[in-house]
Formats: structure tokens, sequence, C-alpha cells
């Protein structure tokens, strides 16, 4: 997942920088987050790959929460569909479409 | 598999003179062509055809039979109204029902960060603006003499309080015009002065518009030139130096 500066939009480079270098701007919340995002998407993968659908449904949700992403839409809806949820299934969905690519 | 109609006659083979009336049992009409060649009056049927069932086709085949009672259909159709009926309370969604989605954390803090950044631009901006104003204010007042004549800073510690001024040009005003140029204004004049008042000189000088307003113009005297004040209609006054009220004069034209 890339990082994009709030402020001037500049993608930021990966490393450990704490501020855009375009700007100033400070980005290392920003890293955190999607670093926090990311571990959450690895830990739902991991859960779905073993049949705890249960799991993955709710590091789906920790992970959308963090930053919305499709990759966290996906797990959420595959786990939904696993759990035979109607409610959450549709959410799922419109969650992926709504992701800004 | 294409089964031949009664124009696909079998082509005859046989290029003699005499057309023969039955086919050749040596070449069937199946081995006429190449086997991928299709009659084009049948190129547009699709291939499903071809593998319909025979017994569809056969007027004899046995009918299906429906195992419900007699008045089915009608059941059928009126309990689907009826059910579609007990559905007309809840209402219809709008066009694409999407609940508000809370923002990520993500987002949260990507505006904060944003925000941050756009009030120390804003700091800065205003940090800079306060150094140029630093260095332009000692240089002011060495061009501060037209601010002066209007202005209302820089008063003269003798100066009387502004109030007390207006009350004495209001009783200059009060003054008969015949007796004004006379008795009262050789007692009014040390008032005026010690007041820190100075009377704007007009009769006979130039239109100054810094210190004068135009009342209106007459001819003047022959010789004389335009411009000049003629007569004053309402004095005006300097109070330590800055124009306090503005003089009314007439000029020749």
């Amino acid at each position: 997942m890339n990082i994009h500066c709030p402020f001037c939009r500049k993608k930021v480079p990966p490393g450990n920088a704490r501020r855009c270098r375009h700007c100033g701007c400070e980005v290392a919340m920003l890293r955190q987050i999607t670093s926090a995002a990311r571990d959450s998407l690895q830990l739902g993968l991991e859960a779905l790959r073993e049949g705890r659908d249960r799991d993955a449904h709710e590091f789906a949700y920790e992970a959308w929460g963090l930053r919305h992403s499709r990759e966290a839409a996906a797990i959420g809806l595959l786990s939904a569909i696993g759990l035979s949820d109607p409610i959450e299934i549709p959410r799922w969905i419109r969650r992926r479409r709504a992701v800004v690519i | 598999m294409i089964l031949p109609s009664d124009s696909d006659l079998p082509p005859d083979r046989n290029d003699g003179d005499e057309p023969s009336e039955e086919p050749d049992d040596a070449i069937n009409w199946w081995e006429a062509g190449d086997d991928d060649e299709q009659d084009p009056d049948l190129a547009g049927l699709p291939d499903e055809l071809d593998d319909v069932p025979d017994e569809l086709d056969d007027p004899n085949a046995p009918q299906l039979q429906s195992v419900a009672g007699p008045g089915w259909r009608n059941d059928l159709y009126k309990d689907l109204i009826e059910s579609l009926r007990d559905l007309e309370a809840i209402e219809d969604p709008d066009d694409e029902f999407s609940p508000p989605e809370p923002p990520d954390l993500y987002t949260f803090f990507g505006e904060l960060a944003a925000l941050r950044q756009d009030f120390r631009h804003d700091g800065q901006r205003t940090h800079e603006t306060l150094t140029k104003l630093a260095t332009f204010l000692p240089s002011a007042p060495a061009s501060g003499a037209p601010v002066r004549r209007s202005g209302k800073s820089g008063m003269s510690p003798e100066a009387w309080p502004l109030e007390t001024c207006l009350a004495l040009v209001s009783t200059w005003d009060l003054l008969p015009q015949a007796t004004a140029a006379g008795a009262f204004e050789s007692s009014l004049n040390p008032l005026l002065h010690a007041a820190g008042l100075t009377r704007v000189p007009t009769v006979g000088q130039p239109f100054d518009p810094a210190t004068m307003t135009l009342a209106g113009t007459e001819p003047g005297p022959k010789k004389s030139p335009s411009g000049k004040v003629l007569r004053e209609i309402s004095a005006g006054f300097l109070r330590a130096g800055m124009l306090l009220r503005p003089a009314s004069v007439i000029v020749s034209a």
C-alpha cells in the first residue's frame, strides 16, 4: 500500500522518513497506520487459509478501520461468504466498490 | 448434424449429357461435399437445433400433465398478488442504498496532518509579514507628513482634548460674521492658540485641497490668477499641526 502525502499529494517513498520530502508534512503516523493495517491483512489471510472465517472477518474489519483498501474488502467479503452472513456480504461488496484505487 | 430438406437434393455428379432422375447409389447426398460446408439457407440457425430430441417433434408423444388440482394457475396468481400486496407497507429504498461509512484512521490522521501543515504555512507567512512590517515601521515617520495632516496619531502634548477643540470651533462658528473679525476674534485667538488650534490661512492663498474644500467659484478681479481663494465661507483649523476641519472657500475662476 502506497502512502501519499496528505498535503501535497506526492507519493512518499518507502523508508523511515518522518516528513514528506516535498512539503515537510508529517507522515510518520500514516506510515504506522499503514503498517498496522498490513499486519491485520496478513493475519486475516492466514485465518482465511486455515478456515477460521470468524477471525478472518474480524481482522478484515480491523484492517478496514485502519485504512480502507481493496485487500481488506476482499478478505472481508470472502470471510463473510464463508460465514454465510447475508448482511455482511453486501456491505463488503459496497465497501469494495467505494475504495478509490 | 444437419438434416437435408427436399431442396437439398444431392448434387448430380453425372456430368453427362443425360441427366439421371434417380441419384446414383454410389454417390449419396451426404457425400456430396465437405462435412464442414453448410447450406447457406441454414447458416443462421444455431447448432443447438441439432440437439433437439426427436420426442418433442413427435405429435404422438405423451403431453406433460400437472400434478396439482384444477385451477392451480389461478390459485398461484392469486397467492402471488396477495403476497405482493402484503409487502406494500415496506418502503422502497433509494436508487442506491449506501449508508455512510465512517472514515478510516488513515484518512483521519491524513486530514489532521494536512491541517497542521496548513497552519504551519500560515504561521510562516504571518512571521514573514510581521518581519517585513518591523523593517518598514522605523522608516514610516519619515514620510509621515501627509499622514499627520489627516491622521489622528502623533498628537502634540500641548494640544487640548479633541472635544474641547471642537467646542471652540463651534463657538467660533456661532460668532456673527460681521463681528468675527473684530472684537470677538481678538478675544478668542489667545484661547485658540492655547488650545493648539491655528486657523488655516485662506484668503489670498492658492487653493489647497489638503486643507480646503471648494464651496464655489466666482470671477475674480482683473489680472488676478485663477485658483486664488477670494473669501472664506467657514474657517478651517489645524490642531497641533494636523487638520481638524478644512476651510470652505470661494475660489476665483
